[in-house]
């Protein structure tokens, strides 16, 4: 835990300039859903440290739950034959305690309603500015007792907006954020374009596309670091599309700098310059598979536009879609077994999951032109860029019972995003 | 042999256009005088007389002139901006000719600077859209580049971050999917 106080101490040293707040839209869905009650703490009402609120929002945004409040505080008695004629399936109630101005005692309790079994129990000390990592922290203990899966609250997004100064020109913002949009900070604000940024492995670095020399270049942030921001090697043509290797060891890129858009590996260390792809055709938009042997990318070089899989040990390349004429953007599920991908059905582009081995093709969005598509660190969740009647907003799909979340803000544009794996 | 054929292919529409020349030997010819009065407009540079390729040093009636010619040439009625048809980076005969019109004001003036801007509509992923508006500005520059022009010639992709239309119908696309000549 004090490592967690550490980061976020630290978070608070860093001048971050502003930041769009983002509303949340739940289209709910109760189908294959898990009762749970999630009780206010007590200690919660003089409002210095809220908890149990963020817990109940996180695990009702998973898909996996369905979170109702306790009408009064329970501190240890627990009526089990109640929440059972109820039919709730599990109880969670906590405390807060104050040891002094900044440090509080969080205890927080899991209980299986029909085992009458404690299934988790936890005192955790904190400084307030980390009330809200502690609330993901603990939400993700409820879902693995639970569930018996990781789940993915303490990690954390980015993405970009658009917003408009007073002459009407755009301002390009690259966000990061809690996993539910929450603690927003803006890292950079540009008037040129900003996109496909994304998480290093190790949480420490955003990689991203940068219009500000005029052309298309890739950069790495630090974002809660004073380092200074590092460009990658200039080259001619276009430079884009950074995917991380999963050894953080480099990204893969898409340079154009004999006219033929290829896809090369980019070792930050060594500083080499690999080809992975070489066809007449573009290649682009790679993604690695989490053990690092594959990678799949985007081409049209059947003609049509389609998702391929290398495989980096034998270096033979497969095509890997055959649904319809437009597949692209590609992204690994954690386990490496599935592909999130943008799928065309006539005009509209759709987030689709195909399963690499068997092929399974299930379109999962009734959209009209959804980008970006990214898998939440556990892979319950795919989170990708939708358009609103000409409005971006960030949609989170749960591959559990598809219920769909919308992340918004009402005077930006918001898009581009990508989830962080787990901190270390 | 793609490149000759596409050779073949220009001269043939840019004779068509002229009306002047009438047979294959004589379409080869032209681009041999294209290709000399250029070597000679560059040593007639390389004298220093008009100007400086490396520093792009312009005194400011050097640079008027440079800009009357971009002007007049804009207002001759030449087309500045071409279109593209969905998902594709293919240039056609109407299109071919208006960049004969484009090659032939560069090797008139190759003090002039090209920039190739790609862009592209918004359907699709960011990324393939960049690599996409690429190929179209790409494409254009392979037809300049047969008239011994790819030193004057930058290209630059914006994928589909500078639209001209905002509007998600297949006009606004139309006006989206396009390549951008613009001359310094």
């Amino acid at each position: 835990m004090i490592k967690i106080k550490n980061i976020l101490l630290l978070l608070l040293f860093i001048p971050f300039v502003s930041y769009a707040i983002l509303e949340v839209d739940i289209i709910k869905s109760e189908k294959n859903t898990f009762q749970i009650v999630i009780a206010q703490f007590e200690g919660e009402e003089d409002k210095q440290i809220q908890i149990s609120n963020i817990i109940r929002d996180n695990l009702n945004r998973s898909g996996n739950f369905n979170v109702t409040n306790s009408k009064v505080v329970i501190k240890d008695k627990i009526d089990f034959d109640y929440w059972k004629d109820n039919n709730k399936e599990a109880i969670v109630f906590g405390k807060i305690e104050k040891v002094n101005n900044n440090l509080f005692n969080i205890y927080m309790y899991v209980y299986d309603i029909y085992l009458n079994k404690r299934l988790y129990g936890k005192k955790i000390t904190i400084h307030d500015s980390a009330s809200r990592r502690v609330a993901h922290y603990l939400s993700d203990k409820i879902y693995n007792v639970i569930l018996g899966e990781k789940g993915s609250f303490d990690t954390r997004l980015t993405y970009v907006t658009i917003s408009k100064d007073k002459q009407g020109n755009k301002i390009y913002n690259l966000e990061i954020s809690d996993s539910d949009g929450g603690n927003p900070q803006t890292v950079i604000k540009s008037y040129n374009p900003i996109f496909s940024p994304s998480w290093s492995p190790d949480q420490k670095k955003i990689s991203y596309v940068s219009f500000k020399n005029n052309r298309s270049e890739v950069f790495i942030k630090y974002p809660f670091m004073r380092v200074k921001t590092i460009k990658l090697p200039r080259f001619n043509g276009i430079a884009s599309s950074p995917a991380w290797h999963p050894d953080g060891s480099g990204l893969a890129l898409t340079i154009s700098k004999d006219g033929n858009k290829d896809i090369y590996f980019y070792n930050l260390k060594t500083k080499e310059l690999t080809r992975l792809t070489k066809n007449i055709a573009i290649d682009t938009e790679a993604s690695f598979s989490p053990d690092g042997k594959s990678l799949a990318f985007t081409s049209n070089r059947s003609g049509g536009v389609q998702v391929y899989i290398k495989n980096l040990i034998t270096g033979k390349i497969k095509r890997a879609t055959f649904a319809g004429s437009y597949n692209a953007e590609p992204a690994f599920s954690p386990d490496g077994k599935s592909l999130a991908l943008i799928h065309r059905v006539d005009k509209n582009y759709r987030v689709a999951l195909l399963d690499i081995k068997s092929k399974d093709f299930t379109i999962l969005t009734d959209n009209k032109l959804d980008e970006s598509p990214y898998f939440s660190p556990n892979g319950g969740m795919i989170v990708f860029a939708k358009n609103n009647d000409n409005k971006g907003v960030l949609s989170f799909i749960s591959l559990n019972n598809n219920q769909v979340i919308e992340l918004y803000n009402k005077d930006y544009d918001v898009r581009e995003p990508s989830w962080s794996n787990y901190s270390k | 042999m793609k490149q000759i054929i596409l050779l073949t292919m220009i001269v043939f529409l840019s004779s068509c256009s002229n009306n002047v020349l009438k047979d294959t030997e004589d379409k080869f010819i032209e681009v041999t005088d294209v290709a000399y009065e250029k070597n000679n407009l560059e040593n007639f540079n390389n004298e220093g007389l008009l100007y400086d390729t490396d520093a792009k040093i312009f005194n400011e009636a050097e640079l008027q002139e440079h800009n009357i010619a971009i002007n007049s040439f804009y207002h001759s009625g030449v087309n500045f901006v071409l279109y593209f048809a969905y998902d594709d980076y293919e240039v056609d005969t109407q299109t071919t000719q208006t960049i004969i019109k484009h090659a032939n004001f560069m090797t008139n003036n190759p003090n002039i600077a090209l920039r190739l801007e790609g862009h592209a509509d918004a359907r699709g992923t960011r990324e393939y859209n960049l690599a996409l508006a690429e190929n179209r500005a790409l494409s254009i520059k392979e037809i300049l580049d047969l008239y011994g022009l790819e030193n004057q010639i930058e290209v630059i992709s914006f994928g589909e971050e500078m639209p001209k239309s905002n509007e998600n119908n297949e006009q606004g696309w139309q006006q989206n999917r396009r390549v951008e000549f613009i001359y310094k």
